[in-house]
């Protein structure tokens, strides 16, 4: 099924309120709505077509054609199709329908675009800033490309106050990575009401891209968003480029796979170490780091580093990997599968893990609704995967399986991350074996096209990661929109944390693997000063 | 009392990313890399008759487009990851090249070296004609071609018997 039946599903019902049909691709189409029958129309494309949420973006396209664009971007997993669901809107309306009653998961989204763009999302809920300070003037937003990208803005320094009771974890606590806030408020040392505050962490990643830099320096800006999965994140910004510029060779693809599933190893079993860390269980943690150290070893010899690869260029990959890598990297391979597998398979593993059963609870029917990605989505008996159902780069000529439990608890998150590293290391087996040869870059690629859409998507080691794109003139980025897979997993956090007892907040929130780095988008450095847009008596509170 | 670099035992693998080394000696001031290099940090600007290019190892990303981008291979990254400093100028490496003036319209266009380099190109490729593609260097690209313009008028006016 293409993407037409779905569009001429919806014309037919709707009828008068698609302004406009726009196919692209067999997979990929764009259907302008009408302001006033939008709810209804996102609410019959999400909900009664059965899709799930990959991205929303809004784009300040004023200085062009006097619009802004809010872009909601549905998935089809039965058919693999895209279709993004596009809101018009003059730049002198300040407001737009929120769609949150209808998709629960467009929360976050929403709220983003009030700060970033200004405008308004007429029935919002809970309307509060996502990522910018509390006390951030709310004029100055700085996603609209009358900001410039360096600017420096007064705040005032007030905040929202807490209500009575509430238990607050973080944004500084020893076993929380990085900066977020849990705020908790319990009865009977049950949790009633969760509530997660992000943003401590915000500087502007996109805008810095947009404003400064021209699209073969983005990648590098791209890998430095994470610390964990950064090469899936510039993967995903070099795939949207490719789609519109030109194909990378063969082989290029086959090494981008084997990286991309090197990292997938490295990040699930740290994920196991904290995990295992948390619960109190520190020999375990200590055990599975000893086996990571093996897989940052393969990432060295690949790519000469452990962390920040710097292997991804745009057409293609910068390093060849030849037979003396190749056998070095099938032995450390082979070596973290044996000392994986005794170590799932001695029983003091099994207990341990036997003690997360019935923990942070989230059922199919809510991670459906909230269109939860990536391992979070797999234990609770989704099949979502984006390389199977979006393939990308080789996943097509690999063969392997998505791990699914119907366990909806964290045993079945770690179960999930523990069998997927086995499937990893089938899938660098079968590349290293049927490695193609030929050229690892393709040099035809110097200038990209002009005012193009495009959405680049990967299946990170947390779920699915959606760049969308807009290109600019001269080689720049117009607009570049970020969607990391915890921003999709961290709004059903609250719903996992209700009922749970206080003590378990913790680990239930570490569950999913949360990125906050991802999720926020860090760093602006400009001539050698960095620009804190977050003001510090916010962390001292 | 022993240095890191005694304590830190472990050295890097082969193909290890480390903080770019420059030769000097063999750099003609282009700005190729100052072009490529994704944190900026390779700065180039003219200034007073000099090209300045000011390396800041504290920004390097250690991705090595520097080094690829280099004609005369004068950047190379080195095996030294250690850049643990006490004083910020350490990080800091200024290098200055005189800037050559069109001999026709006296603007500052290239650094010596870099006409140098090019004249050493032209003589590598195996030109027979070298004095002539020497002076032609010595002029900025615009010169250049308006000269080169002249002369293909002369040569047509030439061969039709005007001159």
């Amino acid at each position: 099924m293409s993407i037409i039946t779905v569009i001429n599903e919806l014309s037919e019902k709707f009828k008068d309120a698609i302004l406009e049909k726009q196919i692209l691709t067999e997979k990929f189409g764009i259907i302008k709505v009408d302001k006033n029958t939008f709810l209804d129309v996102i609410d019959y494309a999400y909900n009664a077509l059965g899709g799930h949420l990959l991205t929303m973006a809004g784009t300040d396209l004023t200085p062009i054609i006097g619009k802004y664009v809010l872009d909601y971007v549905i998935g089809y997993l039965r058919d693999r199709t895209k279709l993004i669901v596009r809101l018009e809107l003059k730049s002198n309306e300040k407001s737009f329908p929120s769609a949150v009653l209808k998709v629960p998961c467009l929360d976050y989204y929403e709220r983003e675009v009030m700060e970033m763009l200004g405008l308004t999302p007429e029935g919002h809920p809970n309307p509060k800033r996502l990522l910018l300070p509390e006390d951030w003037p709310s004029d100055a937003t700085p996603l609209n490309k009358s900001f410039e990208y360096n600017k420096r803005v007064e705040t005032k320094g007030e905040t929202y106050p807490l209500k009575k009771g509430a238990i607050t974890i973080g944004p500084v606590n020893p076993e929380l990575e990085e900066p977020i806030r849990l705020i908790l408020y319990a009865e009977n040392g049950k949790i009633k009401e969760a509530i997660v505050e992000q943003g401590f962490n915000y500087r502007g990643i996109e805008k810095l891209a947009e404003g400064k830099l021209n699209y073969e320096k983005i990648h590098f800006l791209a890998e430095r968003i994470c610390g964990i999965c950064g090469y899936t994140h510039s993967e995903c910004y070099v795939q949207a480029i490719e789609k519109i510029a030109g194909e990378p060779p063969e082989r290029a693809k086959y090494l981008r796979t084997i990286m991309l599933e090197v990292e997938r190893i490295h990040s699930h079993l740290l994920w196991l170490a904290i995990a295992a860390k948390v619960i109190g269980y520190v020999d375990g943690a200590l055990k599975l780091l000893h086996i990571r150290e093996l897989i940052m070893d393969v990432a060295e010899l690949v790519t000469g580093s452990r962390k920040m690869y710097g292997l991804m260029t745009i057409g293609g990959v910068r390093r060849d990997i030849d037979d003396k890598i190749k056998e070095k990297v099938k032995e450390n391979i082979k070596k973290i599968e044996s000392e994986f597998r005794s170590m799932l398979e001695a029983q003091e593993f099994k207990d341990v893990l036997n003690k997360l059963k019935g923990i942070g609870i989230l059922s199919k029917e809510d991670a459906k609704k909230l269109s939860v990605v990536g391992p979070t989505a797999r234990a609770s008996g989704i099949k979502t995967d984006i390389r199977k159902d979006y393939p990308y780069e080789a996943y097509k000529d690999v063969d392997f399986e998505v791990q699914v439990v119907d366990a909806e608890d964290i045993y079945g998150r770690a179960i999930v991350r523990a069998y997927e590293i086995f499937e990893s290391i089938k899938i660098i087996e079968q590349c290293l074996d049927n490695l193609p040869e030929g050229p690892i870059i393709n040099d035809d690629i110097e200038f990209i096209p002009e005012m193009k859409l495009s959405i680049g998507m990967s299946e990170a080691p947390r779920g699915a990661d959606v760049h969308y794109l807009i290109t600019g003139r001269n080689n720049t980025v117009y607009r570049w929109r970020v969607r990391a897979p915890t921003y999709a997993n961290i709004q059903a956090v609250p719903k996992m944390l209700e009922g749970e007892p206080v003590d378990n907040a913790l680990v239930v929130y570490l569950s999913i693997d949360p990125c906050i780095a991802c999720c926020e988008r860090v760093i602006v450095i400009e001539n050698g000063k960095r620009y804190y847009y977050r003001p510090k008596f916010r962390i001292r509170r | 009392m022993s240095s890191i670099k005694e304590i830190i035992k472990r050295e890097p693998f082969e193909k290890f990313r480390g903080k770019p080394e420059v030769d000097p000696t063999k750099c003609i001031g282009c700005a190729a890399c100052a072009n490529a290099c994704p944190p900026q940090a390779i700065i180039a600007r003219d200034e007073d008759g000099f090209r300045i290019i000011e390396f800041s190892f504290g920004r390097c990303i250690f991705c090595g487009r520097c080094e690829e981008s280099c004609p005369t291979g004068a950047v190379k990254l080195s095996s030294n990851y250690l850049l643990a400093t006490t004083t910020k100028d350490d990080l800091k490496l200024v290098m200055k090249f005189r800037l050559a003036k069109c001999r026709k319209c006296g603007r500052l266009f290239a650094t010596e070296r870099q006409i140098e380099h090019a004249i050493s190109e032209v003589e590598k490729a195996g030109y027979t004609n070298i004095e002539d593609l020497r002076e032609a260097q010595y002029y900025c690209p615009e010169c250049r071609a308006k000269l080169f313009a002249e002369r293909v008028l002369l040569s047509l006016k030439f061969f039709r018997g005007e001159v």
